[in-house]
């Protein structure tokens, strides 16, 4: 048995119970405010959807019990099936994207590279601006005059020749992939700034050991810094993918509240909009919500776990 | 008796009479009732627009001052949380695609009371825009304008083919489309969207639904013959979409001076005039070209009042000031809107569209609780098959119409 | 031994090369707004990478026209962002250290909590929310309409999951070294946590700040009267239903944008300047 083994089961001395009773209210105080926040404008609505999403619920209340009809109506409906696979699609894709990218730009502007202030700058510029307002000019550079085809062409591609003929945005077999690409882009800049922050936090000593020992720069960032940064790995991956699950914003501004051309940016809570406002099928657009909720909580477990105790936890 | 004391007596008594109430109805004023008006905003001129309305509503009428809400969000987001909270505004705009809806959740109030009592009448309505919000024996709405759809013609881009007048018959117009494309001018832009092709149904005598504005018209012979006709266009290039052209949407494709013909309401002039003033000075207007009939696809919006209002006498003293002949002459004379009115005049320079506006062939769009999913389902199937190059006509059809008549029968 | 050198400097300079082109395309969308900016109305709908003159009238145009004024919505703006921000980051830092280092029942399972509020759509809950405001009398013409705002955006499960992995990574002996000289859990956080933490403070208020300087959402369906209104508000004003006014929308979204740069130039000094590992050596 270790030492560490040997005092967890001492019996607790009262002074010891005292200070843990300390540090417990402590804790409960610093986390009041927040959770009581959480509870009402949160974790109540859960609650709260959790009752409409039995009834045929509309503006002014409960009109038809239905029992378990939203859920089986909802999974019966190929249009709602298609945003499910729209959004497991994109977050499959744009979360390692996004990360990557950010990782990669941290690391790059965290060296001592020539004008790394000038590139920690720029490379934020992305991330900026409102999504309605970067939206708006991606949609402007994506259309077939647009900018990125006039890229395409300088390099001598024939846009008229394309499978799509150029129209990303408006082609059912693009228009998901340039909304990714597009969110890659403009979130890099936040990710990059979640890793530099954390990459401040590590303890620089490891890294000279390791350059004492004779490692070289590839092997530090492979066996040293990366793993070091799993908080901030786990971190980055469980807030994308839940962000991403949530597409909305550049669905409905690039495909309309339609999720047009033919259902390629059609998203779960796009799906969850339509049934609120454009129909107030309030308890249906429940039932959809909690069904994207289940999904998202359990990836994120599904990430805890896979991520090990030493990302939820840290060293202690 | 003296004929002169008579007048004189009569004169005093009348004064007796009517100082007290007059005194009383001033006293009404002193406390003005403060009603708020809700709007969607849809550009600044419309919102100048309203404001002049109101103001000359509130110089005839001292006893109500208006609170004017123009929401810059979105409007159904917006108005679902005031409805479910019961905060909505006394009266409010109601688009006619909503009414049905808003009206089977119990939140409009019924109108009809309030038209009877003040004698209101709606003779001088063209009764297709009162359609919308007349259903299941209520009038939950007014009209407050409409906004039909008319061809606009680039007479630049035509003379260049050698076009001297807009086409008046699905005839002349194809005709005219091979000279246009031979001089390789895009004949038309518009979008792969029901409320704009809903338009040729209705001139190839279908449409998108009948006179009760929920039966489905869809799969009608006329219906077919249209769609068959413009999937045509859309796979020989005389029709283009927006996105096809690299344009937002078809009424900036215009401006550009992309295309010789487009389809739109009174809201392409402001927006041409202000993109290309050359391109809007050499714009024609005139009726969609006939193929069995003469008719067109009017928007129309509404004013409505809230169920829950507690201002309701002086919210309908509002709505029907501003669907009286004078005060839609007031609205209407910015030139945003067309006027619903029979008896109001044409606003400068809308004299087409006020023409078709006034047709008996011209139809509002449906206003069933599903409209919103068979839009969703036409456009989405439409736009799948015109990006593929390869279509076939009859088929893509086949699928565009039964995706729309599936979504039709969801609620 | 020369052709690897070179090789280095190559890659080097290959490098430099990709970096100062990715940069050129993360300028793009900033650079095109002050393009349109000083463009004409009919300029913008050629494809002109610059305008023909510099047209100011646009910058006249959001100065004088807006409803209310440029400067209400700009105070407005600022009111909101500073107050959350200074909500975000007490809340956010000692709810961070809370579940990060400290030890009470319950930890763990409040801890999903918060992540599970993530997870809830906000179109979920737009009219639940609105509901209890107007019940708690928050949504009217008054300033009190701002409290609805600070209520709703008081704390983000997202900063307190940041501190809380920030804090997790500071080293274990720095708390315990304080902890033996009998310093308090209160004490050890405001004199050993907080002043290690600046990256995130710096990182939580970029972000927070961000997010309310350009969130339409809530504010739109929350602020009644349009002397509470903030910039988005503005630069939706001239966007109609078929029409856009680019030139004064764009003046207007690079007007909004300078102080979330000027944000980031001051705050990302903070992030990059704390070599906190090598402080703990010493």
């Amino acid at each position: 048995m270790t030492i560490q083994a040997l005092e967890a089961h001492k019996p607790v001395s009262k002074t010891r119970r005292v200070r843990n009773l300390k540090e417990y209210l402590t804790g409960w105080s610093f986390i009041a405010v927040p959770m009581t926040l959480f509870a009402v404008l949160s974790i109540g609505i859960l609650f709260y959807a959790v009752y409409i999403s039995r009834y045929d619920w509309g503006l002014l209340g409960a009109r038809k019990y239905l029992g378990w009809q939203n859920f089986s109506d909802s999974l019966k409906d190929p249009v709602f099936l298609r945003a499910i696979r729209n959004s497991l699609l994109y977050a499959a894709l744009v979360v390692p994207l996004q990360s990557a990218m950010g990782l990669t730009l941290a690391l790059l502007v965290n060296s001592k590279i020539k004008g790394s202030n000038f590139f920690r700058a720029t490379f934020y510029f992305p991330s900026m601006a409102s999504s309605a307002a970067i939206t708006t000019l991606f949609i402007l550079l994506m259309t077939p005059d647009g900018l990125f085809n006039k890229i395409l062409h300088y390099f001598g591609v024939n846009i008229s020749n394309l499978f799509n003929q150029g129209q990303w945005l408006s082609d059912s077999r693009t228009a998901l992939y340039s909304v990714i690409g597009l969110n890659a882009w403009t979130t890099s800049g936040t990710m990059m700034l979640f890793y530099l922050a954390n990459l401040q936090g590590i303890d620089g000593s490891y890294e000279e050991v390791a350059k004492t020992d004779g490692a070289n720069r590839w092997q530090i960032l492979r066996y040293i810094t990366l793993p070091l940064l799993k908080p901030a790995h786990f971190f980055v991956i469980t807030t994308g993918m839940i962000g991403a699950l949530q597409l909305y914003d550049q669905a409905i501004l690039a495909g309309g509240a339609d999720g047009s051309p033919n259902y390629s940016l059609m998203t779960m809570v796009l799906y969850i909009y339509n049934a609120c406002f454009r129909q107030f099928k309030f308890g249906y657009g429940a039932a959809i919500g909690l069904e994207l909720f289940v999904l998202i909580f359990s990836l994120t477990l599904a990430q805890r776990f896979l991520f090990g105790a030493r990302a939820w936890k840290g060293d202690n | 008796m003296d004929k002169k004391y008579l007048s004189l007596t009569s004169a005093l008594a009348a004064l007796v009479f009517t100082v007290p109430f007059a005194v009383a109805a001033q006293a009404d004023t002193a406390a003005p009732v403060t009603i708020t008006v809700g709007t969607w905003g849809s550009s600044p001129a419309e919102t100048a627009a309203l404001n002049d309305t109101i103001a000359t509503f509130e110089s005839r009428n001292p006893g109500i001052a208006v609170n004017l809400q123009v929401d810059t969000g979105n409007y159904e987001t917006d108005m679902a949380a005031k409805f479910a909270s019961s905060t909505p505004p006394d009266a409010f705009y109601l688009n006619s695609s909503d009414s049905q809806l808003w009206q089977q959740q119990g939140v409009l109030a019924d109108l009809t009371p309030f038209i009877a009592a003040s004698k209101f009448s709606t003779s001088a309505f063209n009764p297709s825009y009162l359609t919308p919000y007349s259903q299941g024996g209520q009038i939950i709405g007014l009209p407050k304008d409409s906004n039909p759809l008319v061809l606009e013609g680039n007479s630049i881009l035509m003379k260049e083919a050698g076009i001297t007048a807009l086409p008046t018959t699905i005839k002349q117009f194809d005709a005219q489309a091979k000279l246009l494309l031979a001089k390789k001018i895009l004949p038309m832009c518009v979008d792969a969207d029901i409320n704009r092709l809903g338009a040729w149904m209705v001139a190839f005598g279908g449409g998108i639904s009948d006179a009760s504005n929920t039966k489905s018209l869809l799969q009608s012979k006329g219906s077919v013959a249209a769609m068959t006709w413009i999937m045509n266009n859309y796979k020989t290039g005389v029709f283009k979409t927006p996105a096809q052209i690299s344009e937002g949407w078809a009424g900036s494709a215009f401006g550009n001076g992309k295309c010789a013909y487009t389809m739109e309401g009174a809201w392409l002039d402001p927006s041409v005039q202000g993109q290309n003033p050359k391109i809007f000075k050499a714009m024609v207007k005139g009726p969609l070209p006939t193929a069995t009939q003469s008719g067109s696809l009017a928007f129309t919006a509404a004013w409505a009042m809230a169920k829950s209002s507690t201002h309701q006498d002086a919210a309908w003293t509002f709505i029907q000031y501003m669907e009286s002949a004078r005060g839609m002459t007031v609205w209407t004379s910015y030139g945003v809107a067309i006027p619903s009115r029979t008896d109001v005049g044409t606003p400068f320079g809308y004299a087409v569209n006020s023409q078709v506006a006034a047709m008996k062939t011209t139809k509002t769009t449906p206003s069933f609780p599903a409209w919103n999913n068979v839009i969703t389902a036409f456009n989405n199937a439409a736009k799948a098959q015109i990006q593929n190059k390869k279509f076939v006509v009859a088929t893509a059809v086949k699928e565009i119409l039964a995706a729309g008549q599936a979504a039709w029968k969801t609620t | 031994m020369e052709g690897r050198q070179l090789k280095v400097i190559f890659g080097k300079y290959i490098l430099l090369a990709i970096l100062v082109l990715y940069s050129f395309v993360s300028f793009i969308p900033f650079f095109w707004s002050i393009s349109t900016s000083f463009k004409t109305e009919s300029e913008v709908f050629f494809n002109h990478i610059l305008p023909e003159h510099l047209n100011t009238s646009a910058y006249v145009q959001i100065a004088t026209k807006i409803t209310p004024t440029l400067y209400t919505l700009f105070f407005n703006s600022l009111f909101i962002a500073v107050t959350i921000v200074i909500l975000h980051l007490i809340l956010g830092s000692t709810a961070g250290y809370a579940f990060a280092r400290l030890r009470f029942p319950g930890r763990d399972v409040l801890f999903y909590m918060v992540l599970a509020t993530m997870m809830i759509p906000d179109q979920l809950r737009v009219v639940p929310v609105y509901i209890l405001l107007v019940k708690m009398g928050l949504i009217s013409g008054h300033p009190s309409n701002f409290l609805a705002i600070f209520l709703l955006k008081a704390v983000g499960a997202l900063d307190i999951f940041l501190f809380r992995q920030y804090f997790l990574n500071i080293p274990k002996e720095l708390e315990d070294s304080a902890r033996i000289d009998g310093a308090s859990p209160i004490q050890v956080f405001t004199k050993i946590m907080l002043p290690n933490a600046l990256p995130i403070i710096a990182t939580v208020s970029i972000l927070t700040f961000q997010g309310s300087w350009n969130d339409l959402f809530w504010p739109s369906i929350i602020l009644q009267a349009p002397n509470h209104w903030t910039l988005p508000f503005g630069i939706l004003e001239f966007q109609g239903q078929f029409q856009t006014d680019w030139p004064p929308m764009m003046a207007l979204v690079v007007l909004s944008t300078l102080p979330i740069l000027l944000i980031y130039l001051f705050a990302q000094k903070f992030i990059i300047n704390m070599q906190l590992g090598s402080a703990v050596k010493q």
